[in-house]
């Protein structure tokens, strides 16, 4: 049988054979065999059980491809970030449209703390990166395949043990481009036992342009280490952003991930994360606000395979227009993962008829001793406390909003720098007013 | 000065109130009283602007102007207030924030300059003080957890606040012990003046011993049945309702 491929997949797979970063034997084995997956599975449709209600075949059209990096100057940066954000004191990476821009970034070697560029480290080979597309457990999807050969920069980011990192790390993400432009990248940490560090991710643009963004993140999380990490994307509404976060968390880890989605086009975060030592925590939580035509997928598999281990979740997601948003979470307690805690809740609220909630939650349980719960609710502004805030003179605009913010501040209240949630709430404050 | 004009009003068809005719002027208080079921939450409900009712004849005036076609928050800054039976409870909401937002909303409206931060938090909880509302309940969710007595003396810290002309009190008296009831009496004819009129809805003579009306109406299915002065709420302390009550009777 022949495969009928979409424009996009042809784009993608002519894209694919060269890869854009060199590197050592090990990767270019990696590489050849995920290439060979992504000509195999093509991008994935509503036929693929894990992308039922995100169909990014239908939704990709083409494949944009990826520009040389633009100009942009300190100050424009900041301007993106704004002024919270800006002042905020943090080491911070700059890439601009796929590169590390040396000349922005903060490369300094702080104490325990070694931050080298995806391509530098590739090239070099340096030892702690080998396992750099090996991270996940389960099998790879066509999009993560695609990244492992696509991928054009990033930052290879190792703590030492014990390293307590004063300043958060920043990735920021901008795209310069004036017209459509590719953008693939990854992360990979290497958080020693023991450390404690903070993470922030921005993806700003410049222009404003329609974008296409694969990016992968894979986090190892030592013994007893605590990772927070926070992650905002505020996309064109024709990007696309496709987003994989892949942690393994050690003994008694804390690692702590909150993402936050404000419109854009088709946005898909997807998180895996593997308990492989005993008595580990995670919270994957986060917010989703969608107007217009926006669709924001939050995908997660929690894979137990150790003892005594908690997993958090908790999602938000506001819904008007004809936005769109899909809650699949998973929790799998792998044989003899006993006293697994696990706890899911995801909630919508939608203020729109044409609006749509999507949600699966699933448990796949092996073992007998395990606290497992999992909810999901669907609902609109509750007319009874809209006219009690009425009743106080508050303008049913104004009424709402306070609603919203009421309703979203629940999940917003698990950010625990201060700056930070202050800054996420401001931006949903602004789309309130916006919507 | 309040005038309820022939009110007629449904709910799904189903008629509730039944042609009343009120008139406060200013500086009055009257009292509503009347067995469960008789609307009067329905009338409040109704004077506030809540939009489940149909309002299928009469009016309500509010200083010679009728207020059917405003909006509840316009009827707030127009200076009218309903301190509810029964108040909702807004988790996430915090009630200083809460407060804040609608002080400002209505001095907004009337043309008021807003309040700097340090003046409204001065204002705050110096009213919140006169009537034993607790700094730490000021930084919780809107009415999250707190108790019968504590929601009712939110609500009157509210009225004080937004510093309405008529005060529309719906049995802020059920679920208060004796010493809540004398503090939100206090309260509430603390706020009692001339110009400031107040309609007061109970269920129970005794929030009337504490706060002493003007006048007394009983409500009956949706009507009011009988007018007096402030004997007549101790007549039906006596004799209950039974004369108004179709069920009782
Ligand atoms: N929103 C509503 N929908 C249906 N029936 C209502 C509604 N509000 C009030 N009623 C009915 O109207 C009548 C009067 O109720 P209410 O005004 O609450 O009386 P009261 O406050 O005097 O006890 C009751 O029979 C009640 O069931
Ligand atoms: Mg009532």
């Amino acid at each position: 049988m022949e495969l009928v491929r979409t424009e996009a997949e042809n784009g993608l797979i002519s894209l694919s054979q060269d890869a854009p970063l060199d590197g050592p034997s090990w990767l270019k084995d990696l590489q050849d065999k995920a290439r060979a997956e992504f000509q195999a599975l093509g991008l994935p449709n509503r036929r693929v059980e894990e992308w039922k209600y995100t169909d990014l075949k239908a939704a990709m059209k083409v494949a944009f491809q990826p520009v040389d990096q633009g100009d942009i100057t300190q100050a424009q940066v900041n301007e993106l970030l704004g002024s919270d954000l800006a002042e905020l004191s943090t080491q911070a990476l700059v890439f601009v449209d796929g590169q590390l821009n040396e000349g922005l970034s903060d490369l300094s070697v702080g104490e325990g703390v070694e931050m080298l560029s995806l391509k530098a480290a590739l090239a070099d080979d340096v030892s702690w990166v080998k396992p750099i597309g090996t991270v996940q457990q389960n099998e790879r999807d066509a999009v993560q395949a695609l990244n492992l050969v696509l991928m054009q920069g990033g930052a290879a980011i190792k703590i030492a043990e014990r390293q307590e990192v004063s300043k958060p790390i920043h990735l920021i993400f901008v795209s310069t481009a004036s017209s459509e432009s590719s953008v693939a990248s990854r992360l990979f940490f290497d958080i020693g036992a023991g450390a404690n560090v903070e993470i922030i991710e921005s993806h700003l643009s410049l222009q404003n342009q329609a974008s296409q963004t694969n990016l992968v993140t894979e986090v190892l999380v030592g013994d007893w280490a605590k990772v927070r990490h926070v992650k905002f994307n505020n996309d064109n509404k024709e990007s696309v952003h496709l987003s994989n976060v892949i942690g393994k968390l050690g003994k008694e880890s804390d690692y702590g991930l909150f993402q936050a989605t404000l419109d854009g086009g088709l946005t898909r975060n997807q998180v895996e994360i593997r308990y492989d030592g005993d008595e580990a925590k995670a919270d994957i939580s986060g917010v989703a606000l969608l107007s217009g035509k926006s669709h924001a997928d939050m995908t997660l598999v929690m894979d137990h395979a150790a003892l005594a281990c908690e997993s958090r979740e908790l999602f938000k997601t506001v819904l008007d227009d004809e936005g769109r948003a899909v809650f699949q979470g998973k929790v799998v307690v792998q044989p003899g993962a006993q006293k697994t805690d696990g706890e899911m809740m995801s909630k919508a609220l939608l203020l729109s008829e044409s609006a749509e909630f999507d949600s699966k939650p699933e448990l796949e349980i092996y073992a007998d001793d395990v606290l497992c719960g999992h909810g999901a609710t669907t609902g609109q502004i509750d007319d009874e406390l809209l006219f009690y805030l009425k009743a106080r003179g508050i303008a049913d605009a104004e009424a709402r909003a306070l609603l919203i913010q009421a309703f979203v501040g629940e999940a917003l209240e698990l950010i625990e720098n201060d700056t930070l949630r202050d800054y996420v709430i401001d931006q949903t404050l602004a789309w309130y007013e916006k919507a | 000065m309040l005038e309820i004009k022939n009110l007629h009003v449904e709910v799904e068809g189903q008629p509730i109130l039944n042609g009343i005719d009120l008139v406060i002027p200013d500086g009055e208080v009257h009292a509503i009283m009347g067995p469960n079921g008789s609307g009067k939450s329905t009338l409040s409900y109704v004077i506030a602007g809540k939009d489940e009712y149909d309002i299928t004849d009469g009016d309500i005036l509010y200083n010679g102007e009728s207020i059917l076609e405003m909006d509840p928050a316009e009827r707030v800054a127009a200076g009218l207030f309903l301190a509810f039976q029964y108040p909702i409870e807004i988790p996430g909401v915090a009630t200083m924030t809460f407060l804040r937002t609608a002080i400002n909303a209505v001095r907004k409206e009337r043309e008021q300059d807003e309040l700097s931060i340090p003046d409204m938090m001065k204002l705050i909880q110096a009213k919140a003080k006169d009537l034993g509302v607790k700094p730490d309940m000021l930084k919780r969710g809107l009415n999250v957890g707190f108790s019968g007595g504590e929601k009712k003396r939110m609500e009157i810290l509210q009225m004080a606040l937004l510093d309405p002309g008529m005060c529309i009190l719906d049995e802020t008296d059920s679920g208060l012990d004796i010493d809540a009831l004398r503090i939100v009496s206090e309260g509430v004819n603390a706020l009692r003046s001339e110009t400031r009129s107040m309609l007061v809805i109970t269920h129970y003579q005794r929030l009337l011993n504490y706060i002493v009306p003007d006048k007394v109406h009983v409500m009956s299915d949706g009507k009011i049945a009988r007018t007096g002065g402030k004997e007549l709420a101790l007549e039906l302390e006596d004799a209950g309702y039974a004369e108004y009550d179709e069920e009782l009777a």
